[in-house]
């Protein structure tokens, strides 16, 4: 139980560092920058939230499989593949929650003040620094509630933990799918353990990012 | 100094090897006693189970997932793995026993008239698993698959179905008897013989445990007598 909560962990920390360097560039671009499409780009975004795991998973597979061409590359360059390892699960888990890491932080973006901006400008900030000195410090907000939301969507991440990991022992086992195992064992008092144990995890990581959250605010209040 | 590199070496060689194992769902009791007893007679050896039907742990082989054997509850798996080049030896070790298992308090004379008086009966997908299949041959062989393949309810394998009975959900299932053994609550009526296809347990050796001593070693200890007792004991007939 130990060793897949563990796992779990560090898949959620893994996703939530990767998406949110990710989410940084997307919200840039989207809040920034004249992209041709920008709508149909965002739609994109969103797709996870509509698609079920299953589908999800399945097309992973597709790509993934040393079958396919891509599939066949990577375990030309990995020497073994990628599908039912750790890092399959990880590609997995940062198509599920883009849309959670990019919106929030694109909203964060959005609504730094314009005014603020050109007067960095004025100043003869680069866009560079007006990102670093002006829209990532007036973003932390919106920043931590992405990744709030992306360590919990991928803490209770299930279907396509179930498709594309295999759930190996210490490799692809999540918490999540731990769960389900000990369940169909029928092993009752395990999977209440687990799931309390899951429960209580990702409420306290929650409550953690909140509360630092809220401190950033009245900080950003009274300063 | 010199003489600590090449011993921390055999350190690292004499411990540390991990053997992977997927199991197919009927055989999850037997799997978790074998591995004990193999790791008490072998320390420096760790064993890891994966469970599921034998179908999609044949799935996940295929698709390059990382174990060393394969307990298959259909020697049908492993042609196809040694077709591929996925496996490089296989062995039927024991016969599986299929059972009609109910927790309703009743008293049926035989597992016929279980299945009949059941609103909801539980069995694994025949679709990827082979007790799955089994059950329905059983069904269709006795003429009742008709009568009640509106009321079956396909669990993802045998350990699920046998948990959808276990729990209430359904009244009935089609099981394996090693299972229902392990459980050691409710009530079972075996499935005579004659009555299904025989279904074939077969551990599989897979290309990529081919090159670990610890594969090879099970392989051996699974032909021997303590394994032999351990089969038996579970739920399964010889082969």
């Amino acid at each position: 139980m130990v060793e897949a909560l563990l796992l779990s962990l560090k898949l959620s920390l893994a996703t939530t560092g990767l998406l949110l360097l990710l989410s940084l560039a997307l919200g840039y671009l989207l809040s920034f920058r004249d992209l041709p499409a920008k709508g149909l780009l965002e739609a994109l975004l969103l797709l996870p939230i509509l698609l079920p795991p299953t589908v999800l998973g399945f097309y992973l597979i597709a790509l993934l499989s040393p079958d396919s061409p891509v599939g066949a590359l990577i375990t030309a360059l990995r020497g073994k593949p990628l599908l039912f390892s750790f890092e399959a699960l990880l590609i997995g888990s940062l198509i599920y929650s883009l849309p959670f890491g990019v919106f929030p932080v694109r909203d964060a973006f959005q609504s730094v003040s314009r005014r603020h901006i050109e007067v960095a400008y004025v100043f003869g900030y680069s866009p560079l620094e007006t990102f670093l000195r002006v829209v990532l410090p007036n973003s932390w907000g919106g920043i931590l509630t992405a990744s709030a939301l992306v360590f919990a969507h991928t803490m209770g991440e299930f279907g396509v933990v179930l498709m594309l990991g295999g759930s190996i022992p210490g490799e692809t086992k999540t918490l999540s799918i731990y769960i389900y195992d000990e369940v169909q064992a029928l092993n009752y008092g395990e999977a209440h353990r687990a799931s309390l144990l899951l429960l209580t995890v990702s409420l306290v990581a929650l409550a953690v990012l909140s509360f630092v959250r809220r401190g950033w605010i009245e900080k950003l209040r009274y300063s | 100094m010199g003489f600590l590199i090449p011993l921390l070496l055999l350190v690292a060689i004499s411990f540390g090897e991990t053997l992977y194992i997927a199991v197919a769902a009927s055989m999850r009791p037997l799997f978790v006693e074998l591995a004990e007893v193999f790791e008490s007679e072998h320390r420096n050896v760790e064993v890891r189970l994966t469970f599921g039907s034998s179908g999609n742990l044949y799935r996940q082989i295929a698709g390059g997932a990382p174990y060393d054997l394969f307990a298959s509850a259909d020697v049908l798996y492993a042609e196809k793995l040694r077709g591929t080049g996925k496996a490089v030896y296989y062995r039927e070790f024991a016969r599986g026993r299929l059972v009609v298992f109910s927790v309703r308090d009743k008293d049926y004379r035989d597992g016929v008239e279980v299945l009949r008086n059941s609103e909801r009966i539980a069995l694994a997908s025949p679709r990827h698993a082979p007790y799955g299949r089994s059950a329905v041959a059983f069904l269709k062989r006795i003429g009742l698959y008709e009568e009640v393949r509106h009321r079956l309810l396909y669990g993802a394998n045998t350990a699920q179905a046998l948990q959808f009975a276990a729990s209430g959900g359904a009244d009935a299932a089609v099981v394996p008897l090693s299972l229902v053994l392990h459980y050691g609550k409710g009530r079972f009526w075996e499935v005579p013989r004659d009555l299904y296809p025989p279904i074939r347990h077969t551990l599989v050796l897979t290309s990529r445990g081919e090159g670990k001593r610890s594969a090879r070693e099970f392989l051996r200890f699974m032909e021997g007598e303590r394994a032999r007792q351990l089969v038996e004991k579970h739920g399964f007939g010889a082969m």
